[in-house]
């Protein structure tokens, strides 16, 4: 209240005196009331920690990347079939919606980020214990197997063999020639594969380094 | 080679319902997905609340794709060589979950608050005078349907009139918003140090008069 006295109260001997003069009455901090929004210049001699951070997240990065890359080569492996790659990858997107949205139901409710880093931790060693019991089939049952799926088909093949024979010569002449690929624009599913992979990753591209 | 009707694809009943229908392979993807989702989507809040600006986050996500140019062939051609595809995926996993729980630990870089001043003036109008950058004025302003607000804490100065006096002055708390009709850029602060950390882009001050007033009738009335 006192402070208040002195904004509120008739000028004093000591205000008089400073007439010509803005009068300081406090000295405040500024903050926003959302943390680390609104914070001020940086302490020096953080470079080290700048590029501690740096390093640990680009190299984290490349290699989920990298993971990633090999769960499919796993999958290829374990499967005997690669038409059934796409019912086993669906998963992983099932399971990286409904993680997602767990996570930020809960982060929600108790406002802190170790129920981010928390649920990582124990998905991940999930993850690596589960990928130690996946089995891979011999090289002989696949081919056996692989054999039985593709029987209706060796026939086809055989008299597709004849015609490409033919073709070869054709192809030879072709083989730089890029209006070989125009028999495949005709297709519909390969015009929006193309069109699907062009839009995706120009959006992408574009706001991947400032996500 | 496409398989034009699946209902060809050979199910071997002897085996047990696990390895059947894949389901470890179903549950390897599931988890590792999970894990990617869990904490992917919040690294780059993550620096930020750290301290990291949005040029610096941005700089790191732009190596990423060239470091994984030349990583990813790397790691195949080793699994290619080895034939030992779990083992590989296991370490390249660990691996990066370490890294981000050691880069999670890490402490926030550190950064200074910004200091300011609160100013009566000879016409009896009162003004908040501080140093921030360019962007302070738009931080809290586009996030205000998130409930943020500026606010000062205010500690009196003791000033030679009530240098005996035992004054129980407390910091007080107002909050203060940075419109164009209140706040003015770059003019000359009076209170401006010459200290080494200080990095003052621009001059603010914001005249707080109504603050000060609505404040000063709420305490008046709690009396």
């Amino acid at each position: 209240m006192k402070f208040l006295n002195l904004l509120l109260d008739p000028l004093s001997n000591f205000q008089r005196s400073s007439l010509q003069k803005n009068v300081k009455l406090a000295n405040c901090e500024i903050k926003c009331s959302l943390d680390h929004i609104c914070d001020g210049s940086r302490y020096s001699n953080q470079r080290l920690n700048v590029l501690l951070y740096s390093f640990l997240v680009v190299l984290g990065r490349s290699l989920f990347s990298s993971a990633t890359m090999i769960s499919t080569s796993i999958g290829f492996e374990t499967l005997h079939h690669s038409n059934l790659f796409g019912r086993q990858r669906v998963w992983g997107t099932i399971g990286s919606g409904i993680t997602a949205l767990s996570a930020s139901r809960l982060y929600a409710h108790w406002k802190t980020d170790y129920v981010y880093i928390f649920p990582f931790i124990i998905i991940s060693i999930l993850t690596i214990l589960i990928t130690c019991f996946i089995h891979f089939p011999s090289d002989q049952s696949k081919k056996a197997k692989l054999e039985d799926d593709d029987a209706p088909l060796q026939q086809k093949l055989n008299d597709l063999s004849n015609n490409e024979n033919k073709e070869k010569a054709k192809r030879k002449s072709l083989r730089f020639n890029i209006r070989a690929l125009i028999p495949l624009l005709k297709k519909i599913d390969v015009i929006v594969f193309l069109s699907t992979t062009f839009i995706w990753g120009m959006s992408f591209s574009a706001l991947d380094p400032v996500s | 080679m496409f398989n034009e009707n699946s209902n060809h694809i050979y199910i071997d009943r002897s085996k047990s319902f696990l390895h059947r229908h894949y389901l470890l392979l179903k549950s390897h993807y599931f988890l590792c997905h999970s894990s990617l989702a869990s904490f992917g989507p919040i690294l780059d809040m993550t620096l930020y609340r750290r301290g990291f600006s949005n040029l610096e986050i941005s700089y790191i996500n732009l190596v990423v794709p060239f470091l994984v140019f030349f990583i990813n062939p790397l790691i195949g051609y080793l699994a290619d060589h080895t034939r030992r595809f779990r083992f590989i995926f296991n370490i390249t996993f660990g691996l990066a979950t370490i890294l981000f729980i050691i880069m999670f630990v890490l402490p926030s870089l550190k950064t200074y608050h910004i200091q300011g001043q609160l100013y009566q003036t000879k016409t009896m109008k009162y003004s908040m005078v501080f140093c921030a950058n360019k962007d302070f004025a738009n931080k809290c302003a586009l996030r205000s349907e998130c409930g943020c607000v500026y606010q000062a804490i205010c500690t009196p100065v003791r000033t030679r009139a009530y240098f005996n006096e035992s004054l129980s002055m407390k910091k007080i708390h107002l909050n203060f918003t940075m419109n164009s009709e209140n706040l003015q850029k770059n003019f000359k602060n009076p209170s401006i140090s010459s200290k080494k950390h200080s990095t003052c882009d621009i001059n603010y001050r914001v005249s707080i008069n109504k603050i000060i007033h609505q404040y000063t009738e709420y305490t008046t009335r709690g009396k």
